[in-house]
């Protein structure tokens, strides 16, 4: 009995020290990954403020054409422009680390609070378009790795290339013609009807999230309203994604399916429809996840061209107006926040995968 | 998944769109009634500000003028100042420009419009001196006085500055609350609103930038427009002219105004719903010669005054300023003959009868004689500078116009070049471009504003051009009190600088709404002050 108690006693204590040694693991996997972003950061950081000084400095990209040349050299020198570029760029880098991204040369407004004022647009745009992309992209794929090599196949595999193969401001064109402007069905522009915007900016405890403003409101009108809005701008920018989500479902589900153990499964007359969703599905999911992740930079960029091109006022319209008014304070800022942004959360992906996968932090 | 899931999840999907469309009617239709009551205004234009002081780019303009008055303003339909929230204004002595307020003038607070406020209103502008504000009058002012409640006293810097009234009609100018605004600093558009220091036709009730501007009637303001002809008015912000042009097909807007590109006016011309309302406006377009860098500059292998000159008129006589405003701008631009553009008082058309065929048109024979009698060799090797992401896309399509304009006569071998804005603008102004394009729009209806910036003393373009007679009819006239001797003499400024050619002005931008054929009063603010007054526009 003893000896049996001792036994017993090993593997407790064998267990605690595997559980605290892969929580020790997942730990320095994790300090590692987040102590990268600091170098991703600054390279991106590095390469976006010298790219911007290469084109010239920001008071004559905005004033030149109205002021003489003397009158610009003054301002310059007054805003600090005509120093050493690697004197403004340890200086830039001193701002950053104080949480101070500068203020925009155009409208003299604090490029935190574009984030703050805008990055809400984009974010309810994200959303929007990963829930699209995975209503489109998941059952897609599942019916085209289902019917492998059979025409749902090929009809699915065609459209997922064409989903993110075509230019986003093409699709958000054709659906403006023919959604708005051919059919009158839904709005071409903006996330909300002006009275509506107006309300929901205005309302006191207003989170930015338009939806949510809306419903918090009580409104069915406005929420109507944004929904509406949000379907154009979330299909264009959703159906890309969706198409990526198509192809990746599709190919690791065709792979789970054709695995030994959907065969077992198979042989010990588990239904065809549990097969798919325990033995094929689930584990076709994690590498979705990552994806996902990776899909927030492409939404970002993506985002430019979506919110130009439906006036939706988020970081990417901003960045791109901006851009026009050569406000390169605002530029630099909001890019570097945007790659800051992309890096914490293709960081918070890895360490998820990690934890679902041991082999990736060993 | 099976067949029967899938089926009903597309179902539910075209369900939800198709319940979405539904209810968005049903809510459209709810607000219809207050869209009756509700003029909306489409835009590309941006707001930067909406402090007097910080800023003077179109976008944040075209939104003071409604909500701020002025001490001098334009009536609908005129270019010409006179009095609005003043009762009179008049030199006293050479450098004293004394303004009488009218009795009783409120905000829409209800704070009175008076001797402080306007004191406050043109000295912050000094103050702030922001990068991004107007510069005129700081400029033009050295200091006010207060004379009495509503009597203030100007301190010129140049004596009988007769732009000085006309300076009083720009934005630089607008009378704003100091209770509200502050002294020495930008006011937000958030603190704007809720002090409601409006002295203009309309307040801003609510703003989202980039979104929509919201208009009320301003009950105390008395100026200009007798009354406003509508109560409501909804400013919509977009970014692109193909939303714009969209929308105000879809009748969302009553009006589109600012911008539209040639090809989507073409087409909303083309729709009977909607009327095209154009007049001359104050944008201008220009080729800007370096006298120092062109053929046979100053600084150039063969420096000769005599052949630069030749050559800038040969030039001249080339360029078919018709065939530019028809085939690359549809009719949004018109030829331009001088730098006043059409519209303003005192422009005249020096550059259609000095050059050509006299009458606007190109005159090869013309060209060549003057290059053989100025003993020029052809043909001669232009360098030409343009920009497209500052002076638009279509500049690539002007330019090559004229590189086919003056080379098809044979006198002329073009290299055509387009340049980002950033390195654009450094690079003319340190005389690294022989000839260039530039363009631009006068920040008031005044001959002077479109002449002194160009061709006085110290002027922006920095291009080796120097003439005292025009410096000295400059000088002449912006102290001429008689306005007939003062145009007489603008007539002669234009006439010198078109014989010189340190400019030579193409083309004038036309002003463009597209409105409902149910708008009325476009027609009434399209005139020389450039000013888009919505208070005189109806539906």
């Amino acid at each position: 009995m003893k000896s049996s108690n001792a036994k017993s006693g090993d593997v407790k204590v064998a267990k605690t020290s595997g559980l605290s040694g892969r929580a020790a693991e997942l730990l320095r996997y994790a300090l590692i990954r987040i102590l990268l972003i600091i170098p991703t950061a600054l390279i991106l950081v590095t390469l976006v403020f010298f790219l911007m000084r290469l084109v010239g400095d920001p008071i004559t990209a905005a004033l030149g054409g109205r002021l003489s040349a003397d009158k610009l050299a003054q301002m310059k020198h007054a805003a600090g422009y005509d120093r050493p570029v690697i004197v403004q760029y340890f200086e830039y880098l001193g701002q950053l680390v104080r949480g101070d991204f500068g203020v925009t040369f155009s409208d003299n407004r604090p490029v935190l609070d574009i984030f703050r004022q805008n990055g809400t647009a984009t974010l309810e745009l994200g959303i929007f378009a990963i829930i699209i992309a995975a209503l489109i992209g998941v059952p897609l794929g599942i019916v085209a790795a289902v019917h492998k090599d059979h025409w749902q196949d090929i009809v699915l595999r065609v459209f997922s290339a064409i989903s993110y193969a075509t230019p986003i401001f093409f699709l958000g064109l054709v659906f403006k013609l023919v959604f708005g402007s051919w059919m009158g069905m839904l709005p071409i522009s903006g996330r909300a009807s002006s009275d509506t915007a107006l309300t929901l900016t205005s309302a006191q405890g207003a989170t930015g999230l338009y939806l949510l403003d809306a419903i918090s409101l009580g409104s069915a009108p406005m929420t109507l309203d944004v929904l509406r809005h949000a379907v154009l701008p979330a299909v264009s920018l959703g159906l890309i994604t969706g198409g990526v989500f198509i192809r990746l479902v599709r190919s690791q589900m065709v792979s789970t399916l054709a695995s030994d153990y959907t065969l077992a499964g198979r042989a010990r007359g588990i239904r065809e429809k549990t097969i798919h969703k325990r033995f094929a599905l689930r584990p076709a999911l994690g590498p979705i996840l990552t994806v996902a992740g990776l899909q927030i930079a492409m939404i970002l960029g993506g985002a430019v061209l979506t919110e130009t091109t439906f006036d939706w006022h988020g970081l990417g319209y901003e960045l791109a107006q901006y851009l026009s008014n050569h406000d390169f304070t605002a530029v630099q800022g909001i890019v570097v926040l945007m790659a800051i942004i992309v890096s914490v959360v293709n960081c918070v992906i890895d360490i998820l995968v990690a934890i679902n996968d041991p082999r990736i932090r060993s | 998944m099976g067949k029967r899931k899938i089926v009903a999840a597309v179902s539910m999907l075209l369900a939800i769109g198709m319940g979405l469309s539904g209810c968005a009617h049903a809510s459209t239709d709810q607000t219809s009634a207050s869209d009756a009551n509700t003029l909306k205004i489409g835009t590309t234009d941006v707001v930067s500000a909406l402090d007097p002081a910080g800023a003077s780019d179109t976008g944040s303009v075209m939104l003071m003028t409604q909500i701020y008055g002025q001490l001098m303003n334009q009536k609908p339909g005129s270019s010409d100042p006179e009095p609005e929230l003043a009762e009179s204004g008049e030199f006293v002595n050479p450098t004293t420009y004394r303004v009488k307020l009218r009795k009783g003038l409120k905000f829409a607070n209800g704070n009175p419009i008076n001797a402080e406020a306007v004191k406050f209103s043109l000295d912050r502008q000094a103050g702030i001196n922001d990068p991004n504000g107007p510069q005129l009058m700081k400029m033009a002012l050295k200091s006010t006085k207060i004379v009495d409640d509503l009597t203030v006293d100007c301190e010129l810097n140049d004596a009988n500055d007769q732009t000085f009234p006309g300076i009083l009609t720009a934005n630089d100018a607008a009378i704003v609350d100091p209770k509200v605004f502050g002294a020495d600093k930008i006011t937000s558009i958030d603190d704007i609103i809720k002090g409601r220091g409006f002295s203009g036709p309309y307040e801003l009730v609510s703003y989202s930038k980039g979104v929509a501007a919201k208009l009320k009637a301003n009950a105390n303001y008395s100026g200009v427009i007798d009354k406003v002809k509508t109560d409501t008015v909804m400013v919509n912000y977009y970014s692109s002219e193909d939303n714009l042009k969209l929308n105000i097909q879809q009748h969302n807007i009553d009006v589109a105004w600012n911008t539209l590109s040639a090809k989507d006016i073409e087409t909303l011309g083309k729709d009977s719903s909607l009327k095209v309302h154009s007049a001359p406006g104050g944008s201008i377009r220009y080729l800007t010669f370096n006298f120092n860098t062109m053929p046979y500059g100053a600084q150039s292998d063969e420096p000769d005054a005599a052949k630069a000159l030749a050559v800038r008129q040969a030039i001249a006589d080339l360029v078919d300023r018709q065939a530019i405003a028809d085939r690359v701008y549809k009719g949004t631009y018109v030829p331009l003959y001088s730098n006043v553009p059409d519209g303003i008082t005192g422009a005249t058309q020096p550059f259609k009868e000095l050059y050509g065929d006299g009458n606007g048109g190109p005159d090869a024979a013309k060209a060549k004689k003057r290059l053989s009698d100025a003993g020029v060799k052809t043909p001669v090797n232009l360098n030409i500078q343009y920009n497209t992401d500052h002076y638009g896309a279509s500049s690539a399509d002007e330019y090559a116009l004229i590189k086919e304009q003056l080379e098809s006569s044979g006198l002329f071998k073009v290299t055509i070049q387009s340049t980002e804005w950033s390195s654009y603008a450094k690079k003319y102004s340190t005389g690294e471009f022989p000839i260039f394009q530039l363009g631009g729009s006068g920040e008031f209806s005044d001959g002077d504003d479109f002449l002194s910036i160009f061709y006085g003393k110290g002027n922006f373009l920095q291009n080796g051009y120097e003439n005292e007679d025009v410096y000295r009819l400059l000088a002449a006239e912006k102290t001429e009190a008689d306005k007939t001797k003062r145009n007489e003499i603008l007539a002669q400024v234009q006439e010198q600088v078109a014989k010189d050619i340190s400019n030579l002005d193409l083309l004038q931008g036309q002003q463009i709404a597209v409105a409902g054929t149910n708008v009325q009063g476009v027609d009434n603010t399209l005139d020389g002050s450039f000013k888009f007054r919505l208070g005189v526009l109806s539906k």
